[in-house]
C-alpha cells in the first residue's frame, strides 16, 4: 500500500508523494478511497493466498494521523488473515521517518500488528542529511531504532544512501559505525546508491554545477565499504544492495526479486499477477485468454484521480503490461540474478513453462569465463565481486 | 520561340546571403507560385537542404514575367549552390546563362564565395546585375557595401541595386534589370542541335532526366537525340519546362532550358557536360564541357549491422543516380567488416550524404574520418593514390608522400588578420597574397594542404574571427611532404579504421589529443583497456580506459520492475551500436575522433 503523503520532499526524492502542508487536505479522502480499493480487491487477494507479507510504503506512512494509519493497519491484517491458506506469521512492514514517530505511537502501531520497521536514516551526518533534505536529525534516527526496541520490534531496517553530496568513506564508516555501536543493531540495512532522478532539486543543483555528488567510482569505493563493514557484523548481502542478519532478509522484497504476485494499493502502486486475477474487475475476458501470461499494472499517480476514480467506482489502473510466458520469465531471470542467491533456470522454465535456458545458458557460460557470473547446475549467481556490475549480466535476460 | 524575350540568368552569393529568399520572392512576384503553396525556399527540394538553409542541387525554373514595357518574358532561372564543396555545380549552372545576379548581404558586404562566384560568372562572360539584399536589416550598412561593388565591379552606384528579398522591397527592380541588361540568347534555331546537358537526376519512370539549355537548332518529341560524347542515340519520349514542376512541351528551340528524357537507363550515359544533337540535324562540334567533378575527401562507410551491407551497396546505387559525383568502392576493414570507401566533393558533401543515407535509407552507419587522397611513389617508382590511410605502405618502400594542397581565399575584417595568420600558419600554410580588398577588409590568399582544411579548419577559422572570416577554396597541386601514418592500438591491436596520415611536426600532439579524446568515448570494460598512438613501433601517446567499477542498477522494488528493464534494454541498444574489437567495445563516434583538434 502506498501512502503519498510526507512531512516535506527530499532533495532526491522522484517518488509519488506531496508534502502534508501541499496536499494535506486529500487525506480523509485518500484514506476512504484506499479502504474502498482494499475492499474490491478481496478477490485478487484471496487469488494470491497464501499471504506472506503486506508492507506500507510511502511517502512517509507514519506521517499519517496514528489513528487513521492503526486503522489502515488493522484492516490490511485482517484481510491478510483471513486470505486462505495463511501459516505462521505474516511480515508486516512499515515505513517510518525518524522525524515522525513517538515510542508510544509505535507500540501502537506493533499492537496494530506491524511487525517490522523500515526507518529512513540515508545517513548520519548532518551536512550530508541536509543536502539531502532530510527532516531528522542524527540523533532521532538513532532514537528511532531506540523507540522502536522498546515498543516491541523484533525486525527493524535502517535505509542508508551511498553517493550523498560530500559523503566520504569516512563519514560512511562513521554513519554505519553509529547503528553498530547501538545495544541491539537493525537486522536489517538497505544501503542503496543515490540515484539523480530528472527533475530533482538535487539532481538540477547537480547540472548546474552548485553541488558535486561522488562519482561512479568513489560511490563503488563506498559500496565497498558498506559490504565490508556490514560482513564483518555478521550482516550477509542477500541483494545488490540489502543485508541481513541471520533469517532476517526481507520477505516482502524477496517477493519482488524471486517473480512473486502481489496488489498493489494506493496512487501509483503497482501489482504484479497472473492474467486471471489481473481481469478480474474488468469482466470476464480471462476465460477466453488463449495462452497463460502475466500482467504488470499500476495506478494513476494522481492522489486526486485517483480518489476521484475509486469513489465513482472507476478502476483506479492507470496502465499494464501483458507479459507472455517467455517474458515473464525472462523478468524473473533479470528480477532474480539481483539476488546472492541467484536464479534456477530449470526452476523457472518449469514454473512458466518457457525453454529459457537452452538459449541462456550458453551466454551464462561466457559470463563465467568473464568470471561475472558462478554457476551452478542450472543455477546461476551473480559472482560476489561482480555484484555492483550486475547490469553487464542483466542484460543477458532480455529478448 | 523568339528568342529575344529569353534572359537566362542565375544568382549568385555567399552562403547566406540570400540567395533562395530572393528566388522565391521573385517567383512568388511573377506568380510562378502563388502564396498560398508558398513554401518557404521553393527551389531547396530536399529537406535537407530546408534544414540547412543551404542549397545543394542546382535546379532551373521558367518564368512568364509581364514587363512594364508591355512585353511578356521567359525568364529562365538556374539556381546555384552556395558552398565551397559545390564550386564545381556553380560553374555548371553559369554556363546555361547570359547573366548572373551578384547578391551581397548589406550587414557583411563581399566574402569569400561572393568572389570566387563573381571570377566565374566573368570567366563565363556573364552579364552581372549587383544587389545588395537585406537592406533592412537594422545592422545593414548598404551604402558601404554599395561603395564595395562599385570598386568591385567599376559599375556607377545607381547601378547596384539596393533590396530586401525577404519583404520583397526592390525586388521589381531586379526583375526590370534582368530583362534590360542580360542579353537574350543568340543562338539560332534553324541550325544543328547543340544542347548542353547542365544537370541530371533520376527518374524511375522516365529514366535520365537531363536538365538542358539550347543553344542552337530545336529539339522536338519523337526526335532521335544524339549524346555527343559517346554517339549514344536515344528517342526522345518527353521534353519539358520546369514550372518549378515538370511541365510537357512538344519542342525546345534555341535559347531555351528545359528537361529531356528519353529511357536514358543511367546518368553516365547522359552525363553532365555532354552536348546533345540529333541525327537530323547533326552538329559538328560539341560544345565546350566541364572537368568532371573530382572528388576530394574518401571516408569508409560501415553498416552497424553487418548484415546491413546489401542494403547499404543498393542505398548508394540508388543516390549515384541523383548525383554522379559520388563514388564508392567495397572495402574491407578488420575492425569494421565489410563496407564502402567512399568519395565526395568534400566535408559538406559528406555529411550531407551520410545524413541522406540514414534518414532516407534507415541505415545506421559507421564513418571513419575523411581523408584525402596521397600520392605515393614507392621505392620501385610506381605511384599509388592513397584513399585510406591504413594501405599506406610500410615506411621503407616509399620514396615521397605528396598531399593535394588547395589555394585558400579568406576574407577577413582587418582586425582578425593576425588571427587569420596564426591559423594558417599552424595548418602549415603558406601565404601566397594578401591585400586590402576594401578598406576595412583583407583578402589573403594562402596555399595549404588540403587535409589542414579537412581538420576543423573552417570552424576554427569561424571561431577566432567571430564569425567574421569567410573561406573559399580551390585544388592547386600535390605537393611532397614529410607525412607519416599514426596508427591506433587498443588494448595491443591495431584498429585499422583509426589509422590517419599526419605531417610528422604534429604527430605526436595529435596522437596525444586522440588518444585522450577515445579513452573518454570509449566504454569501460572488465579490464583496464590500454590507447595507445603509434608511428611505426614508437609509441607516441597512451592512455588507460580503468576497468569498469560500477554499472547496477542499485535499487529495483515492486513498482519498478518495468522502468528498470526499459533502462537495462536501452543500455542493451547502446551495445548493440557499438563494434565489438575482440573483447573491446568501440562506439561509433570514436571513428570520428581523430578530427578532434589539438586546441580547446
Amino acid at each position: 500500500m502506498h501512502v503519498p503523503f510526507c512531512v516535506r520532499k527530499c532533495a532526491y526524492c522522484d517518488f509519488v508523494s506531496s508534502p502534508l502542508a501541499d496536499a494535506g487536505g486529500l487525506v480523509p479522502s485518500y484514506l476512504e478511497a484506499v479502504k474502498l480499493e482494499l475492499e474490491r480487491a478481496a478477490p485478487r487477494i484471496r487469488g494470491i493466498a497464501p499471504i506472506t507479507s503486506v508492507f506500507i510504503g510511502g511517502g512517509t506512512p507514519t506521517c499519517l494521523p496514528l489513528r487513521e494509519l492503526e486503522s489502515l493497519v488493522a484492516m490490511l491484517a485482517q484481510s491478510a488473515a483471513q486470505a486462505p491458506g495463511a501459516t505462521g506469521e505474516i511480515e508486516f512492514t512499515v515505513e517510518a521517518n525518524p522525524a515522525t514517530i513517538s515510542r508510544a505511537g509505535l507500540s501502537r502501531l506493533r499492537r496494530a500488528g506491524v511487525n517490522r520497521l523500515s526507518i529512513g536514516v540515508q545517513s548520519l551526518d548532518p551536512r550530508e542529511l541536509a543536502v539531502l533534505g532530510r527532516v531528522h536529525t542524527a540523533e532521532q534516527a538513532l532514537s528511532a531504532v531506540d523507540d522502536a526496541r522498546a515498543a516491541g520490534f523484533e525486525n527493524i531496517s535502517v535505509d542508508l544512501i551511498l553517493g550523498a553530496p560530500g559523503q566520504t568513506p569516512d563519514s560512511l564508516r562513521r554513519t554505519l559505525a553509529g547503528f553498530l555501536a547501538l545495544d541491539r543493531p537493525p537486522e536489517h540495512v538497505s544501503a542503496y546508491c543515490l540515484q539523480l532522478e530528472t527533475g530533482t532539486p538535487l539532481e538540477r543543483s547537480v547540472s548546474l554545477g552548485e553541488t558535486t555528488v561522488p562519482d561512479a567510482d568513489d560511490t563503488a569505493k563506498l559500496y565497498e565499504v558498506v559490504v565490508e563493514a556490514l560482513s564483518r557484523a555478521g550482516y550477509a548481502r542477500y541483494e545488490v544492495s540489502n543485508f541481513a542478519l541471520g533469517g532476517r532478509e526481507c520477505v516482502h522484497n524477496l517477493g519482488y526479486w524471486r517473480g512473486g504476485m502481489y496488489v498493489g494499493l494506493g496512487p501509483a502502486a503497482h501489482s504484479h499477477l497472473p492474467s486471471s486475477l489481473a481481469t478480474l474487475d474488468l469482466g470476464s475476458a480471462a476465460a477466453t485468454e488463449p495462452m497463460p501470461s502475466w500482467v504488470r499494472s499500476w495506478n494513476t499517480a494522481s492522489t486526486q484521480e485517483y480518489v476521484r476514480k475509486v469513489m465513482s467506482r472507476e478502476s483506479p489502473e492507470d496502465g499494464r503490461e501483458t507479459l507472455d510466458a517467455e517474458a515473464e520469465a525472462r523478468d524473473r531471470v533479470m528480477l532474480g540474478l539481483r539476488t546472492a542467491a541467484g536464479v534456477d533456470l530449470h526452476e523457472i522454465d518449469a514454473e512458466c513453462g518457457t525453454d529459457l535456458s537452452a538459449s541462456l545458458m550458453p551466454l551464462m557460460r561466457e559470463r563465467q569465463t568473464q568470471r561475472l557470473v558462478e554457476i551452478d547446475g542450472a543455477r546461476v549467481k551473480i559472482a560476489p565481486q561482480a555484484m555492483l556490475i550486475s547490469n553487464l549480466v542483466l542484460v543477458d535476460s532480455l529478448r | 520561340m523568339d528568342t529575344s524575350k529569353i534572359r537566362n540568368f542565375c544568382i549568385i552569393a555567399h552562403i547566406d546571403h540570400g540567395k533562395s529568399t530572393l528566388a522565391d520572392r521573385i517567383l512568388e512576384m511573377t506568380g510562378a507560385i502563388d502564396r498560398r503553396s508558398m513554401t518557404e525556399q521553393v527551389l531547396d527540394r530536399m529537406d535537407l537542404e530546408r534544414e540547412r538553409g543551404i542549397t545543394i542541387k542546382l535546379k532551373p525554373v521558367r518564368i512568364d514575367y509581364d514587363h512594364t514595357d508591355g512585353e511578356r518574358y521567359v525568364l529562365n532561372l538556374i539556381d546555384t549552390p552556395g558552398h565551397v564543396d559545390f564550386t564545381y555545380e556553380v560553374s555548371r549552372s553559369l554556363a546555361a546563362c547570359e547573366g548572373a545576379v551578384l547578391v551581397v548581404d548589406a550587414t557583411q558586404g563581399v566574402q569569400a564565395q561572393t568572389l570566387a562566384n563573381l571570377y566565374l560568372a566573368v570567366d563565363h562572360g556573364l552579364e552581372i546585375i549587383p544587389v545588395v539584399n537585406k537592406v533592412d536589416l537594422p545592422n545593414a550598412e548598404p551604402e558601404a557595401v554599395r561603395a564595395e561593388l562599385v570598386d568591385l565591379l567599376g559599375v556607377k552606384p545607381d547601378e547596384v541595386l539596393m533590396v530586401s528579398a525577404k519583404t520583397g522591397l526592390g525586388v521589381e527592380t531586379v526583375l526590370d534589370a534582368i530583362v534590360r541588361k542580360v542579353p537574350p540568347p543568340s543562338g539560332d534555331s534553324g541550325g544543328p542541335l547543340r544542347a548542353l546537358i547542365f544537370d541530371s537526376n533520376f527518374d524511375p519512370y522516365r529514366g535520365v532526366i537531363a536538365h538542358i539549355r539550347v543553344f542552337e537548332g530545336s529539339l522536338a518529341v519523337g526526335d532521335e537525340a544524339v549524346m555527343m560524347s559517346n554517339g549514344r542515340q536515344y528517342g526522345v519520349t518527353e521534353l519539358g519546362v520546369f514550372t518549378p514542376g515538370m511541365q510537357p512541351v512538344s519542342s525546345l528551340g534555341a535559347g531555351e532550358v528545359g528537361y529531356l528524357a528519353a529511357q536514358i537507363k543511367q546518368l553516365a550515359d547522359a552525363s553532365v557536360g555532354d552536348t546533345v544533337t540529333k541525327v537530323s540535324n547533326r552538329a559538328a562540334e560539341p560544345l565546350a564541357g566541364y572537368r568532371p567533378a573530382i572528388p576530394m575527401v574518401y571516408c569508409g562507410m560501415y553498416p552497424v549491422d553487418t548484415s546491413a551491407y546489401t542494403d547499404l551497396r543498393e542505398a548508394l546505387d540508388k543516390l549515384k543516380l541523383n548525383d554522379a559525383s559520388i563514388l564508392y568502392e567495397p572495402e574491407t576493414s578488420v575492425a569494421l567488416g565489410f563496407g564502402f570507401r567512399c568519395g565526395f566533393l568534400g566535408l559538406l558533401h559528406m555529411e550531407i550524404v551520410q545524413e541522406r543515407l540514414e534518414r532516407e535509407y534507415g541505415l545506421e552507419l559507421i564513418t571513419t574520418a575523411p581523408s584525402v587522397v596521397y600520392r605515393v611513389i614507392t621505392t620501385s617508382q610506381e605511384q599509388l593514390d592513397i584513399d585510406n590511410p591504413a594501405n599506406l605502405p610500410p615506411t621503407n618502400r616509399i620514396e615521397v608522400i605528396e598531399e593535394p594542397y588547395v589555394r585558400a581565399t579568406v576574407f577577413v575584417p582587418s582586425d582578425y588578420v593576425g588571427q587569420v595568420m596564426d591559423l594558417a600558419t599552424e595548418r602549415r600554410g603558406s601565404l601566397h597574397d594578401l591585400q586590402f580588398a576594401t578598406p576595412t577588409r583583407v583578402r589573403a590568399i594562402y596555399d595549404i594542404p588540403l587535409a589542414e582544411i579537412l581538420f576543423d579548419f573552417f570552424d576554427k577559422l569561424k571561431s577566432r574571427t567571430r564569425g567574421y572570416a569567410s573561406l573559399d577554396y580551390e585544388f592547386l597541386e600535390y605537393r611532397a611532404a614529410d607525412l607519416v601514418k599514426l596508427d591506433i592500438l587498443v588494448n595491443g591491436r591495431p584498429v585499422d579504421a583509426l589509422s590517419f596520415i599526419v605531417h610528422r611536426s604534429f604527430s605526436e600532439r595529435r596522437g596525444r589529443v586522440l588518444v585522450e579524446r577515445l579513452r573518454k568515448l570509449i566504454p569501460r570494460q572488465l579490464f583496464d583497456v590500454p590507447i595507445q598512438a603509434a608511428i611505426g613501433a614508437k609509441v607516441v601517446a597512451r592512455e588507460t580506459v580503468k576497468a569498469v567499477r560500477k554499472d547496477v542498477l542499485a535499487k529495483c522494488y515492486g513498482g519498478d520492475v518495468s522502468r528498470k528493464r526499459k533502462l537495462l534494454e536501452k543500455q542493451k541498444e547502446g551495445k548493440r551500436r557499438m563494434k565489438q574489437f575482440g573483447s573491446v567495445e568501440i562506439p561509433q563516434e570514436a571513428f570520428m575522433a581523430v578530427l578532434a583538434t589539438d586546441e580547446d
